[in-house]
C-alpha cells in the first residue's frame, strides 16, 4: 500500500500546519498561562473562559468566527490585508491559525498546571546566587515547566492534525493548500469507490495519533523521573 | 563589635507586621523566635527576596536598599547568601552543577573560600554527581550550604537549616556549622526557634516575637531577661513554665573529658568532649533540676555548688515553689532560678534574704540537648 501523490500532499500539509500552529501558538500560551497561574485580577474567569471556547464549542462555530475575523472581508482580515497584502482565508496559513487556535486550551492547560506546581523560592534561589531575572527563567525556571511545554505542544500537535470543523469553515477544502489529512479523507468519501483511499488516511492518522501518544507518555515519564527521580 | 550587617526593616502583610532593627558582626547572630515571629521574612527582606515598604539595609557601608535614598538593589546584586529551610537545590541539575551555579560572581571576589575548600569543609566530594533527590536531608542542606558559600557572600543567610531534618542528621550537620563558624570571618543570620541550637552555634542573639525584637545582645544576658523567658520557656510564676538560667563562661582546663568553666557564678564541672582551653560555653540550667541545701554541702557526688541568697519565693500552686537566688560572690551574676516543692521550703525554713548552697549536678548539664557535648 503506498500513498497517493496527493496523499502525500495533504500528509505534508497536516504537518506542516500542525507544526507551524503549535509553535505560533508557544509563547503566547506561556504568557497566558503564567497570568492564570500566577496573578489574581478580575475578569479572570471570563480570560479563563475563553482560552476554553475553543475545547467546548462547535469546530465550525470556531471555523466560522475566524472567517468573520479574519476573512478576506473580515473585521481584522481586511485592514491586514489593506495594511500588510496578508490574507489567510484560503491559504495554508489560515489553517495554521485554525490549529493555533484549536490547540490553544490544551497548551495553556497542561502549561498553566506545571506553572502552578513550580517552586517560587527555586528563583529565588537562583536569584540570590547571582542570576538575574532572564538568567533565573532560562535556567531555572524554563528547564522546570519543559515537562509541561512538552505535554501541551504534543497534544496541541495531535489536535491540530486532526482538525476537521474550523479548518474546512475558515480556509475551505482545497487541495495543495489547505487539503489536511481529514479533509482528504472527508473528499476520498464522497467520491464513489474512494473506500481504499479512506482506509490508507485512517490507516496513516491512527498510527500517527498513538505515536504522538507515546512520544508524550514516554517524554513525560522521561522528564519527570529526571526531576523529582519517581515514576508519574 | 565591628558592624557589618545594618538593617532596619518596616514591612506588612495583611495583619502582620515586621518592624526591626538589627546589627550583626562577623560571627553567628542568631534570631530565635516561634513560629511566625516573622524571621523569614526579616531575611527575605535583608536578601532582597521581597520588598519591605520602609527601612535600609547596610552591608560592609554599602546601601542595598533604603527607602529614603530611593535605593533596592535587586538579589543578584546584593551578594548575600542565602540557605533555605528545604534547601531549594535546584532539582534538574547535579550536585555540582547546583555547586557551581553561583560561582560566575564569586570568581570576582578573591578572598571567597576556594571549591575545594568547601568540599573539604562539608565533604560533600562523594555527592557531586549525584542529582538533589538521591540525597538525604542533611545532604541537601549541606549542599545548600556549599551553594551558598561558593557565591562568595557577604553575609550568609540561614533559614532554619536543621529543621527539616530528624535527631540524628541535626547531630551529623551542627559539626559542620561548627567548622564553618570557625573557618568563616563572615557575619552569618541563623534563623530558628530551636534554643540549644542557638546556644551550640551563635555567638550573638536577637530574639523575635510578633514582629518586634525582644531582645538582642550576649547570649547569657539576652536569655536570662524576664520576658525572653516568658516568651520562650513560659510565664514567670506559671506552674506550667519551665524556667532556665543560662551561664556563659570560659573554659579554664580540659582533663579526661571534664572541663572546667569559668562563669559569673564561679567554676563548673561539666562533662565535655571537643572542647579546649578558651571556648566559650554556654550552661543551660533547668530551674527543676536545682537542688538547694541551706549549708555548705559536703561529701556530696554533686561537685557544682555555690554560695547564694534567696531573692524572691513565689509559689506557682500544684506545691511548688520558684525560687530567684542572687549569686553571693557576684552580685551582678544573673539570677539562678530554682524550682523546689513548698514543703521543702518550709521543712528549710527558706526565707527571702536567707543564704543557701544551689546544687547543681554534673551529669544534668551533659545531657542531649544541652550543648556541652
Amino acid at each position: 500500500m503506498s500513498l497517493t501523490p496527493a496523499e502525500l500532499e495533504a500528509l505534508r500539509l497536516s504537518l506542516l500546519v500542525a507544526t507551524v500552529g503549535t509553535a505560533a501558538s508557544l509563547l503566547p500560551a506561556l504568557g497566558i498561562a503564567w497570568v492564570l497561574a500566577r496573578y489574581r485580577f478580575p475578569g479572570k474567569i471570563l480570560l479563563d473562559g475563553l482560552i476554553h471556547l475553543p475545547l467546548v464549542l462547535p469546530p465550525v462555530v470556531i471555523g466560522y468566527i475566524l472567517l468573520v475575523g479574519l476573512g478576506r472581508r473580515g473585521v481584522i482580515g481586511a485592514w491586514l490585508y489593506e495594511s500588510f497584502g496578508v490574507t489567510f482565508a484560503f491559504t495554508w496559513k489560515g489553517a495554521a491559525i485554525v490549529a493555533a487556535v484549536m490547540g490553544f486550551p490544551l497548551l495553556v492547560r497542561a502549561l498553566r498546571l506545571s506553572i502552578e506546581t513550580l517552586d517560587d523560592g527555586l528563583v529565588g534561589a537562583a536569584r540570590t546566587l547571582g542570576a538575574g531575572p532572564f538568567r533565573a527563567f532560562m535556567t531555572v525556571t524554563l528547564p522546570l515547566i519543559t515537562p509541561g511545554l512538552l505535554t501541551g505542544a504534543i497534544l496541541a500537535f495531535a489536535r491540530a492534525l486532526g482538525e476537521f470543523g474550523a479548518t474546512i469553515a475558515f480556509v475551505g477544502n482545497i487541495p495543495g493548500q489547505t487539503q489536511t489529512l481529514p479533509l482528504a479523507l472527508y473528499s476520498a468519501l464522497q467520491l464513489p469507490g474512494g473506500e481504499e483511499a479512506a482506509w490508507r488516511i485512517v490507516l496513516i492518522s491512527t498510527l500517527f495519533a498513538v505515536a504522538l501518544l507515546g512520544l508524550s507518555e514516554l517524554s513525560n515519564r522521561f522528564l519527570t523521573r529526571r526531576l523529582t527521580g519517581t515514576r508519574p | 563589635m565591628s558592624v557589618r550587617l545594618a538593617a532596619h526593616v518596616r514591612h506588612q502583610a495583611g495583619d502582620f507586621s515586621l518592624d526591626i532593627a538589627l546589627e550583626a558582626a562577623a560571627g553567628i547572630t542568631a534570631l530565635l523566635g516561634p513560629s511566625g515571629a516573622g524571621k523569614t521574612m526579616l531575611l527575605n527582606a535583608i536578601a532582597g527576596l521581597i520588598r519591605p515598604h520602609e527601612g535600609h539595609v547596610h552591608l560592609n557601608g554599602r546601601p542595598l536598599f533604603s527607602t529614603a535614598e530611593n535605593i533596592s538593589q535587586p538579589p543578584e546584586a546584593r551578594q548575600i547568601g542565602y540557605v533555605f529551610q528545604d534547601a531549594k537545590l535546584f532539582p534538574h541539575l547535579s550536585v555540582l552543577q547546583n555547586l557551581s551555579y553561583g560561582r560566575a560572581r564569586a570568581s570576582a571576589v578573591p578572598h571567597a573560600l576556594s571549591f575545594d575548600e568547601v568540599i573539604d569543609l562539608l565533604a560533600l566530594g562523594e555527592l557531586l554527581e549525584r542529582r538533589p533527590h538521591h540525597l538525604s536531608g542533611g545532604e541537601k542542606q549541606r549542599v545548600g550550604i556549599g551553594r551558598a558559600l561558593l557565591s562568595a557572600p557577604h553575609l550568609l543567610l540561614m533559614d532554619e537549616p536543621l529543621a527539616s531534618l530528624d535527631p540524628k542528621r541535626r547531630g551529623e550537620i551542627l559539626p559542620f556549622l561548627d567548622a564553618l563558624h570557625q573557618k568563616l570571618k563572615l557575619p552569618v543570620l541563623y534563623v530558628t526557634h530551636n534554643v540549644d541550637e542557638s546556644l551550640r552555634l551563635a555567638d550573638r542573639l536577637v530574639v523575635m516575637d510578633k514582629g518586634r525584637a525582644v531582645a538582642q545582645g550576649g547570649i547569657e544576658e539576652v536569655l536570662n531577661e524576664e520576658n525572653v523567658q516568658a516568651l520562650l520557656f513560659g510565664q514567670a510564676g506559671d506552674v506550667t513554665s519551665e524556667p532556665v538560667t543560662f551561664l556563659s563562661g570560659r573554659c579554664l582546663s580540659a582533663v579526661e573529658d571534664v572541663a572546667e568553666i569559668e562563669t559569673a557564678w564561679g567554676t563548673f564541672l561539666i562533662p565535655a568532649r571537643h572542647i579546649a582551653e578558651g571556648d566559650i560555653r554556654h550552661l543551660r540550667i533547668e530551674a527543676r533540676e536545682v537542688a538547694l541545701t541551706t549549708r555548705k554541702p559536703e561529701g556530696l557526688s554533686i561537685q557544682n555548688a555555690f554560695e547564694a541568697r534567696i531573692k524572691k519565693i513565689t509559689s506557682i500552686g500544684s506545691g511548688l515553689c520558684d525560687l530567684c537566688l542572687v549569686c553571693a560572690a557576684d552580685e551582678e551574676a544573673p539570677l539562678l532560678r530554682a524550682r523546689i516543692t513548698r514543703r521543702a521550703v518550709y521543712t528549710l525554713g527558706l526565707e527571702e534574704g536567707a543564704t543557701v548552697w544551689p546544687l547543681i549536678k554534673t551529669a544534668v548539664l551533659a545531657r542531649p540537648g544541652t550543648i556541652t557535648q
